[in-house]
């Protein structure tokens, strides 16, 4: 999933977004987080307890460039989990926020 | 609040930190998901931003001339780790022939992938190796063309097979790939009897890293046999360079070694020897 579809979904924090563009290494660092929102859905997939839907959204998580089409996916699936998955989003911009001022 | 107020190594510095917690617990909360990964998107499984910045690098090496002692530590440290890795390794050697744990095989995939700079895998595009701990036969060469001599090859103590490999003659292109040659026995895999074509044609020459538990040396080299038949005593055939490079039967070894698929996906992995050795560079 690329950053500007996190970005363009409004899912990324305007503050962080800022200090991501104004860094000298803009471009690795969108990657890096990308790379770390990547991981934090696919752990939250993970503790999904259908299996079946778990393989298809590891699937789709792993080869779609687009956050929207996993999100409206896992939504049509489960709602419950897509909600999951946008709040450990905002969670881990929270700490990398935190951590990084 | 400005953007201004990040420091932005810092930045770089929390993300390599959160993507290595994320990683971390992938890898052992969800083990599957992690080789699924390896697989697919091998890339979300590295974390090589280590690099420090120009900045850092500077006030690294002020601080490492200001801090000799400290220096020291953390060179230990490294070591210490590269220790244990190999201490865990040489345990491997007491193991009876066959599969590893799913843990120990995703600890050694990841950690001597790192000290080897590739990508291994017990499993690579859904296919593996009927074994990862093996007992090894000391195979004579293997004949390239039906024209070929003894005197061909180097190390002719170790005599010359009569017959082709498995997987035909070797070709102008692929006949450096008899040295480092590998004969597993591909009939042991599952569903062999309906999937022979499809097992032939995937590791047909595919690369095999080839692991000296107790000696700790390693080897890549290519399948290019399906071989030995019977596999209650030996799992794996090596050619004798590969017997050499490995030491495979050193009286510590005898014989037994780890086996994992090499993952060219990222480049082409050369054959022969590989070094596991920890590399410290001393200033003078």
């Amino acid at each position: 999933m690329t950053y500007n579809s996190f970005f363009s979904a409004s899912i990324i924090d305007p503050e962080l977004h800022r200090a991501i563009v104004d860094h000298p290494d803009s471009i690795l660092i969108q990657k890096m987080l990308c790379q770390a929102f990547s991981l934090t859905i696919l752990s939250e997939i993970g503790h999904h307890p259908d299996m079946e839907q778990k393989k298809s959204l590891i699937k789709l998580a792993t080869e779609t460039d687009s956050w929207t089409d996993l999100y409206n996916q896992t939504k049509k699936l489960n709602k419950e989990l897509s909600q999951t998955l946008i709040e450990a989003v905002k969670k881990l911009q929270f700490i990398v926020l935190n951590q990084a001022e | 609040m400005p953007a201004q107020s990040f420091n932005h190594q810092q930045l770089k510095d929390v993300l390599i930190d959160v993507i290595a917690k994320q990683q971390h617990r992938l890898k052992t909360d969800f083990p599957q998901t992690w080789q699924y990964l390896k697989q697919h998107r091998s890339e979300l499984t590295q974390n090589k931003y280590v690099q420090p910045s120009a900045e850092t690098s500077v006030l690294q090496s002020v601080e490492q001339s200001l801090k000799p002692k400290q220096a020291q530590v953390s060179i230990e440290v490294t070591k210490e780790e590269h220790d244990q890795i190999l201490g865990k390794l040489s345990a491997l050697t007491n193991v009876p022939a066959g599969k590893i744990d799913l843990p120990d095989q995703l600890y050694f995939e990841q950690q001597l992938g790192d000290m080897l700079g590739m990508t291994i895998s017990a499993q690579l595009d859904s296919y593996s190796l009927p074994d990862t701990i093996a007992h090894s036969l000391s195979l004579p060469h293997f004949k390239t063309h039906p024209t070929d001599k003894l005197s061909q090859h180097s190390l002719q103590e170790a005599g010359l097979s009569p017959t082709r490999p498995s997987f035909g003659w070797l070709t102008d292109k692929s006949s450096h790939l008899e040295t480092f040659g590998i004969a597993i026995p591909l009939h042991k895999l599952d569903e062999w009897s309906s999937r022979r074509q499809e097992y032939l044609e995937w590791f047909k020459h595919r690369k095999v890293l080839v692991i000296n538990p107790s000696r700790q040396l390693a080897a890549v080299g290519a399948i290019i046999n399906s071989a030995p038949a019977h596999v209650q005593r030996f799992q794996v055939g090596l050619s004798p360079e590969l017997v050499r490079a490995t030491q495979a039967w050193h009286p510590e070894t005898k014989g037994k070694l780890a086996l994992f698929l090499v993952d060219e996906a990222a480049g082409n992995v050369p054959l022969g020897p590989a070094s596991l050795k920890l590399e410290i560079k001393e200033d003078k």
